[in-house]
């Protein structure tokens, strides 16, 4: 049962912090930057008042290095930043990756590059989200387009880094970020929270990095006796380095990326609107699926059968759901604030069906009337 | 007619009234700095480089030449563009986030390479910029948009002083100096031998200047240099740090 109590009125930021904290995250370490910096600032306040710890570190790489820092030693971790910083999360997002540490990151992405426009929306870091650190890392990332879906899927994001011991992205952007709006607040014990797999072998008999059937090894926090080693050079099972053993290596890097796919079904999530009939697909994400509902609505009510995908996980892309919901349907239109980013994965995955990009870079929003133009004149 | 302001040479004079808010001190350190290139009479030398934080908007100030980098990077692209071409002089100018947060390794770097640069960095306890979060000179106790108890000298540490700190790395022909914008005569002096010291190829130079923020210490104009003067330079002690030995005396 939902009470009054729990409908709130707030900002995508503001949910963000607010989730954190109900799903468990007790140590946040951040740099401030617009349009992400009230994360930090609510964290400020609130870590304190729950024992967690709020650290304002000397810069992003520091911020990134001290969350895997906490979350080695057991502890749900996170840090919010915005483009400059993003790419300075670039470096420990790799080394998360590879020791399996948990974490989250959540980029509320501005325009760029650089430091581009830095208080307008962009969603110009989808690649930078699958691809920022070097390497063939695995990676997350979950956009939300409501505040409503900020609070769910930070509290997704931090389960699923739990789940799967790896880190994960929150691929926010300056409208989800700062528009207020009413969001229901479940209460804590109704929340399914998901920590990671602890270890019951002795320090004697574990070994850090063997894995399951899913490919995710159990942990052992640092500090209470397990005396391994974690590197962030190739290792073996034991956690020793094993850089000249190329079998290590290349299964190392296979299960990295075969616990991911192991749980693709729990880490897939998307939304749809009037697909049934639907001939012509809008494929969109973060503050851009706002503007792709609205255009479908507009689209339907004068005859024209168009649908919406909205896309919440974006990386590892979902493949299958795309090439499924392109199946029976004439063209694909993909609105995106960027120059074309997310557009060539969909073009890989829609049956070789015509896709079609809207584009803006200057600072505002998409809207429905420009997808909707779009959607007729493809027609 | 029109009064016209007495203002100096190197600056823009049709990019005045700046773009600073109503009582920032930024607009005085760079009244110091741009008598200072008058009087040095170097303008058509500079290289005027300022960081991500309220110093880029100093953008359009000077009639010189001027870079804005990322944020905490001022230092090492003007040395970049020292190195390249020496005859330049080059100036970093950032805010205490820029240069004592995200930009402290290269500070501390070019101090112990001994970069013929001149740095100069505006403390003004808190990122302006961005809001009044705490920054690496916040005053102990003193509460921000990060710190919002106060802040805990036990959990964040004390000021950073910067001055000292360089002093303390730099090499011999180093000069480091805090002046404040509550004396902008001893600044503009500081910022020259800073420059001289640049001029003549003795090594790093180095100036902090004190400054208020009154938008985000919420001050008023005498609430503001209450602070200036009592609360900040109880902490951080203005006058020069090390200078050069002289060669003959
Ligand atoms: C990598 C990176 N992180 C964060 C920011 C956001 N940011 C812009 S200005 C600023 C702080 C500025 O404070 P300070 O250097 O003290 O200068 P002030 O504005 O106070 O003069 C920050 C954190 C950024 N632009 N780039
Ligand atoms: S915010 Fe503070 S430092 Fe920035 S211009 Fe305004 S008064 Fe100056
Ligand atoms: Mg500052």
């Amino acid at each position: 049962m939902t009470c009054q109590n729990n409908i709130k009125f707030m900002q995508g930021n503001e949910a963000v912090a607010e989730a954190a904290i109900l799903a468990g995250v007790r140590f946040f370490a951040g740099y401030p930057i617009t349009p992400a910096t009230e994360i930090a600032e609510i964290l400020a306040r609130k870590m304190p008042l729950v024992d967690g710890v709020f650290l304002q570190m000397e810069d992003e790489i520091a911020s990134m290095a001290a969350v895997i820092g906490a979350s080695m030693a057991g502890v749900k971790a996170m840090t919010s930043t915005s483009g400059p910083g993003f790419t300075l999360k670039q470096e420990n997002l790799g080394y998360a990756a590879i020791v399996e540490i948990p974490c989250v990151v959540v980029d509320v992405q501005r325009g760029g590059p650089s430091t581009g426009l830095p208080t307008l929306p962009a969603q110009g870091d989808v690649m930078q989200a699958r691809w920022g650190t070097h390497g063939d890392h695995p990676i997350v990332v979950l956009s939300p387009a409501t505040v409503a879906e900020a609070f769910d899927l930070t509290v997704q994001a931090i389960n699923l880094s739990e789940l799967l011991r790896t880190p994960v992205i929150l691929l926010s952007d300056a409208v989800v970020g700062h528009i207020r709006e009413k969001v229901e607040i479940p209460s804590a014990d109704s929340l399914k929270l998901i920590e990671r797999k602890i270890t019951n072998k002795s320090p004697e008999q574990y070994q850090p990095y063997v894995a399951g059937e899913d490919g995710v090894p159990e942990f052992a926090y640092r500090g209470k006796g397990y005396r391994y080693h974690i590197t962030s050079n190739i290792h073996d099972e034991a956690g020793f380095p094993a850089t000249n053993n190329h079998e290590v290596a290349d299964s190392l890097l296979r299960r990295l990326h075969a616990k991911i796919d192991y749980y693709k079904d729990e880490l897939t999530f998307y939304k749809e609107e009037q697909c049934a009939d639907a001939e012509f697909l809008i494929i969109a994400y973060g503050c851009v699926a706002r503007s792709a509902k609205e255009a479908v609505h507009d689209l339907r009510k004068e005859g024209i059968k168009a649908g919406l995908l909205q896309l919440q996980t974006l990386w590892p892309f979902p493949a299958e759901i795309v090439q499924k919901y392109c199946a029976g349907v004439k063209k694909v239109i993909v609105p995106e604030m960027n120059l074309g980013q997310l557009i060539n994965e969909v073009k890989l995955n829609a049956l070789n069906k015509d896709v079609i990009g809207v584009n803006r870079v200057d600072g505002r929003m998409i809207t429905p009337q420009e997808i909707a133009e779009k959607v007729k004149e493809v027609k | 007619m029109a009064i016209v302001p007495n203002m100096p040479r190197s600056w823009r004079v049709e990019t005045k009234p700046h773009k600073f808010c109503p009582g920032c001190g930024h607009g005085l350190v760079l009244k110091a700095l741009g008598e200072a290139i008058d009087e040095l009479d170097i303008q058509d030398r500079v290289v005027f480089g300022c960081d991500i934080g309220c110093s880029l908007l100093a953008w359009d100030f000077f009639n010189v030449d001027i870079v804005q980098t990322h944020h905490g990077r001022t230092t090492p692209v003007m040395t970049g563009i020292k190195r390249a071409r020496p005859d330049r002089i080059c100036i970093a100018y950032m805010g205490d986030g820029g240069g004592y947060a995200i930009g402290s390794q290269h500070l501390v770097n070019a101090a112990t390479r001994n970069e013929k640069i001149t740095a100069i960095l505006v403390n003004n306890c808190n990122y302006g910029m961005t809001g009044g979060q705490m920054a690496p000179t916040t005053l102990p106790e003193m509460k921000t948009e990060t710190t919002p108890y106060g802040r805990d000298v036990e959990e964040t540490g004390y000021p950073t002083q910067g001055p000292e700190m360089v002093a303390a790395i730099a090499r011999e022909g180093a000069y480091t100096a805090r002046g404040t914008v509550a004396n902008v005569r001893q600044l503009k002096n500081y910022l020259k031998k800073a420059l001289q010291n640049q001029l003549e190829e003795k090594g790093f130079s180095f100036v902090e200047a004190l400054s208020g923020c009154p938008t985000n210490w919420s001050t008023n104009a005498k609430a503001t240099w209450a602070f200036l003067e009592e609360n900040m330079t109880k902490y951080f002690k203005v006058g020069e740090v090390k200078v050069p030995v002289k060669e003959e005396e």
